[in-house]
């Protein structure tokens, strides 16, 4: 019996700062109530429910929200997967690389928000220079597409290095010998990736994506950041913020969370499923 | 054949420089700008190299009265989160690591869960029970947070730390006559040092880049953080102070690179709690 | 010292039950092997009397005292494992200190105490050294040294010649014999290598998925293994084991065996005609022909691999489709397989009940 005891800790922690509000979003998302409005809390039953599905904005979000995670990973994954294998070889220059490419992560995500921005401003930024110099004139941020692309392009500049490093560590962690007969069998690149790299790195890349895609799920920094939320960027998260907490508005904001909670946990346990499996 | 070989490392070495200039890129735009002079920032077409570098915004935004307690914000906030997640999640992954008891994976994957969940879902009702607690824009309810979005990670890695050493160790030990609490400060915390740092560390740099949290509930200067700092710079409350914005990125770019440096070993298996080596 | 006694040992790990029902009785003062293949359960029995693990059913006595809810702290046993698990961040010295730093000894006695026993051991040099500087050899002395340092009511060793190579596992045989005489402790010693029973030890307990087969004086136990899993264990190289029904050949009662009529005339009314029996007859006591003198069984057989052994020979022959190993206690060679005639002394075998296993005196 003693050694459970040892986890009551972390758990009653955990619990207090995650379920129960949790509980308490499920709570309230039955209420209609302002923090700041005078009225007490109403009980609505599922009204807010109805509306929230019924609601443009929020589905415009969910949708936004799915397409961020879909191409970002989509792209980490391809980048990341591209300079591990290019810089799987070792090397002294390969290693100083290797550690410049990494340098990504350590950057604040909204620190690197802001600058990606700053540099996209017009008439002040970097980015509006190059362009100019190509020929085109492209307002990063005002025109939605390219705001979209923005953002897009900031975090799939932090996180392929994430990604990149964990298929790194995977590709360099692989045995030798499969590669070595490949060489006596003089087969060709493209062969010796698709039928030994690939294969033997699925369960790394099933982990990386897993980790990436719910931590894209949370999309909030660049989002933030770059556009206030505004001109069409806006994610589940910046959704909350901008209908519930800037209002305040416990009950609306008590809906959307629970929905965004369920989802982000059936994915997150579809995952600790298929986690497991590699795991154990 | 060699032809072809030829081509493919051209191909290679081409796609490295593209890579390295992408990343290096914002990294070097930044560390130019916080050197050029107001009137350079403005000019069009921008500059690549300062002209006449200054270190005025290095000194202003170290020293501007309203940033040092963001400074020591964040860093105390930092520290003491990890420190709390450490005191908090060391028995427990001790107690995982060496003992298996039913429902021991089921509670170790919910755990693991928490890590996945979005801070916007709880931001709501924090807030209201912070405003309760009166713990509004205090350290501690920060501190408190980050712990609690740290502790999966902690426990997750430095179970798997744990596993690692053999179990005849803490045997022998107590075979010799020790306790079994002595087992685990002298034998087992000595011999996961490293990881332990480099895991606190790690902490430490997630701590300090996080956003929402920090942003949404703390108002005023006694418990604001560095990111929140920065993205107030933008149109906000403080104008366009490129300079500064580019200084101040800097400055919170830096001291993570130092960690980096120091537990680049550690990373990967921090990152992945330990599945991948 | 003490006298150790199991009753009723019982140990399951899910599904797999690594201990059944195991009594036993170490004497006091004794060298004590424990033998088995690796799997038997040594390791976990050997853990149960340490205290670290704890047994599901039965008590653990230790010098008359009911140790089986002491923790390891409160039982002082010593234990020298496998892989020696010296602790890899404290030097020689600390490691060895460790047991008398428990008992909160003064700084001066546990100097006192490591000098000595370090000087017993000839490690004395290896004091400041960590265990990844050390070799095989001298890990080993550390680990045997660190369980010496006190005095402990048994000291149990598992497998500790196991991670030496070949030719520091003949030395160091010689020197925990030498050293366990001097000390004069309880010694109970698991080890797969039936040369460490029968050169070292008093006792043996033969132990098979975790139930002891055999256990007495070594050279009981050796002569007369009680039934066919323990003649086959105690033997280096393996016993040879060749079946054989019992049949009436004119007057004479034979174990007819596919290589030979063996007179079983010793044997008696304690053989059932028709029934099945196995011979076990020991490597040692094939020879050629020749040298074997009365109450001798020859046959044909074609040896065919030998192979030369510091100055023995372990021959390889197989007689009618039978494997035999022979143990020759010379140097012998054999270009090609040649056709021999090999013969055994009848008393040297010892015969079992092909069913119930059991030995025919």
């Amino acid at each position: 019996m003693r050694p459970q005891y040892y986890l009551i800790p972390p758990l009653i922690f955990l619990f207090f700062w995650f379920i129960f509000p949790f509980l308490y979003d499920i709570y309230m998302s039955s209420m209609s109530y302002g923090l700041y409005s005078s009225a007490p809390p109403q009980f609505v039953g599922a009204a807010n429910y109805i509306r929230l599905f019924q609601s443009a904005d929020f589905w415009m979000a969910f949708g936004r929200t799915m397409a961020y995670v879909g191409i970002c990973l989509t792209l980490e994954l391809l980048l990341g997967l591209v300079l591990a294998l290019i810089l799987s070889k070792e090397g002294k220059i390969i290693s100083v690389i290797r550690l410049v490419i990494a340098l990504p992560i350590l950057m604040v995500p909204v620190g690197i928000s802001v600058v990606w921005k700053v540099m996209a401003m017009p008439s002040y930024g970097i980015l509006e220079y190059i362009t100019q110099l190509m020929g085109h004139r492209i307002a990063w941020l005002g025109h939605p597409i390219w705001t979209n692309i923005l953002i897009i392009v900031t975090e799939v500049w932090q996180w392929a290095a994430f990604v990149f490093l964990i298929l790194l560590a995977g590709i360099v962690s692989l045995p030798k010998e499969p590669y070595e007969a490949a060489k006596i069998d003089r087969l060709s690149d493209w062969t010796v990736f698709t039928k030994i790299t690939l294969p033997m790195l699925k369960p790394v890349i099933i982990i990386v994506c897993l980790i990436r895609a719910l931590d894209l799920l949370k999309f909030f920094d660049p989002v933030y950041a770059l556009t206030r939320g505004g001109v069409s960027t806006e994610t589940l998260s910046y959704y909350i913020y901008r209908t519930g907490f800037k209002t305040l508005n416990m009950g609306w904001g008590g809906t959307v969370s629970t929905v965004y909670w369920v989802l982000c946990w059936l994915l997150a346990n579809a995952v600790v499923r298929r986690f497991r499996g590699v795991f154990e | 054949m060699r032809k072809a070989r030829y081509i493919k490392e051209i191909i290679r070495a081409v796609f490295i420089i593209l890579a390295v200039i992408a990343i290096i890129g914002p990294i070097y735009w930044t560390v130019v700008t916080s050197l050029k002079d107001r009137v350079e920032i403005g000019l069009w077409p921008p500059t690549f190299w300062p002209r006449n570098p200054t270190d005025i915004w290095w000194r202003t935004v170290l020293f501007e009265r309203i940033n040092l307690p963001v400074y020591r914000n964040s860093f105390i906030i930092a520290i003491c989160a990890s420190l709390l997640a450490v005191v908090l999640g060391l028995p427990a992954s001790y107690a995982c690591a060496r003992w298996s008891f039913k429902g021991r994976m089921d509670l170790l994957f919910m755990i693991l869960t928490f890590r996945f969940l979005p801070q916007a879902c709880v931001v709501l009702p924090i807030y209201m029970m912070a405003r309760i607690l009166n713990l509004l824009d205090t350290m501690p309810l920060i501190v408190c947070l980050y712990a609690a979005m740290n502790l999966p990670i902690f426990i997750w890695v430095i179970m798997s730390y744990i596993k690692e050493i053999p179990v005849e160790l803490e045997e022998s030990y107590m075979i010799d006559g020790h306790s079994r609490a002595a087992a685990f400060f002298r034998v087992i915390l000595p011999l996961i040092r490293p990881g332990l740092i480099a895991i606190t560390l790690l902490m430490v740099s997630l701590s300090f880049g996080e956003f929402l949290f920090a942003a949404l509930l703390t108002q005023s200067g006694a418990a604001k953080t560095i990111p929140v700092v920065i993205s107030e710079y933008l149109g906000g409350e403080l104008g366009y102070e490129w300079g500064k914005v580019a200084t101040l990125t800097l400055y919170s770019f830096i001291p993570l690179v130092l960690i980096f440096v120091a537990i680049r070993k550690h990373l990967v298996r921090g990152l992945t709690f330990g599945v991948v080596r | 010292m003490a006298e150790l006694e199991l009753q009723g040992i019982t140990k399951r790990f899910g599904e797999i039950t690594a201990l059944d029902n195991l009594t036993m009785r170490v004497p006091d003062k004794s060298f004590t092997a424990l033998l088995g293949l690796p799997g038997a359960g040594k390791t976990t029995l050997l853990k149960i009397v340490a205290g670290v693990l704890e047994a599901d059913e039965g008590r653990v006595y230790l010098d008359g005292i009911d140790v089986s809810g002491l923790p390891p702290q409160k039982r002082n046993v010593a234990m020298v494992y496998q892989s020696f698990a010296l602790y890899p961040h404290m030097t020689v010295y600390d490691n060895v200190a460790s047991p008398l730093k428990a008992r909160k000894l003064s700084r001066s006695d546990i100097d006192k105490k490591v000098a000595e026993v370090l000087k017993f051991l000839n490690i004395e040099k290896l004091a400041g050294r960590y265990p990844r500087e050390l070799s095989g050899g001298e890990a080993q002395r550390v680990a045997i040294a660190r369980s010496l340092v006190r005095e402990a009511s048994i000291y149990l060793y598992d497998e500790p010649l196991t991670n030496l190579d070949y030719k520091l596992r003949e030395s160091a045989r010689g020197e925990l014999k030498k050293m366990c005489r001097e000390t004069g402790t309880t010694i109970l010693y698991a080890t797969p290598d039936p040369l460490d029973a029968i050169s070292m030890a008093d006792y043996v307990g033969i132990m098979v998925k975790g139930r002891i087969i055999q256990f007495g004086p070594t050279r009981e136990v050796y002569d007369l293994p009680k039934n066919i899993p323990a003649a086959s264990i105690f033997g280096s190289p393996p016993m040879n084991f060749i079946e054989g029904i019992a049949r009436m050949k004119g007057d004479k009662l034979v174990l007819e065996t596919p290589i030979a009529d063996i007179d079983a005339k010793r044997y008696g009314g304690k053989l059932q005609v028709g029934s099945e029996y196995v011979i076990a007859l020991r490597p040692h006591y094939i020879s050629f022909k020749e040298k074997i003198g009365e109450h001798a069984t020859s046959f044909e057989a074609e040896l065919y691999l030998t192979h030369v052994i510091g100055s023995e020979t372990i021959g390889y022959a197989r007689a009618n489709n039978i494997e035999l190993t022979l143990h020759l206690p010379y140097i012998y060679r054999i270009p090609k397989p040649e056709k021999v005639s090999l013969a055994f002394s009848t008393d040297k075998i010892l015969l079992y009940d092909k069913e119930t296993s059991s030995l025919i005196v």
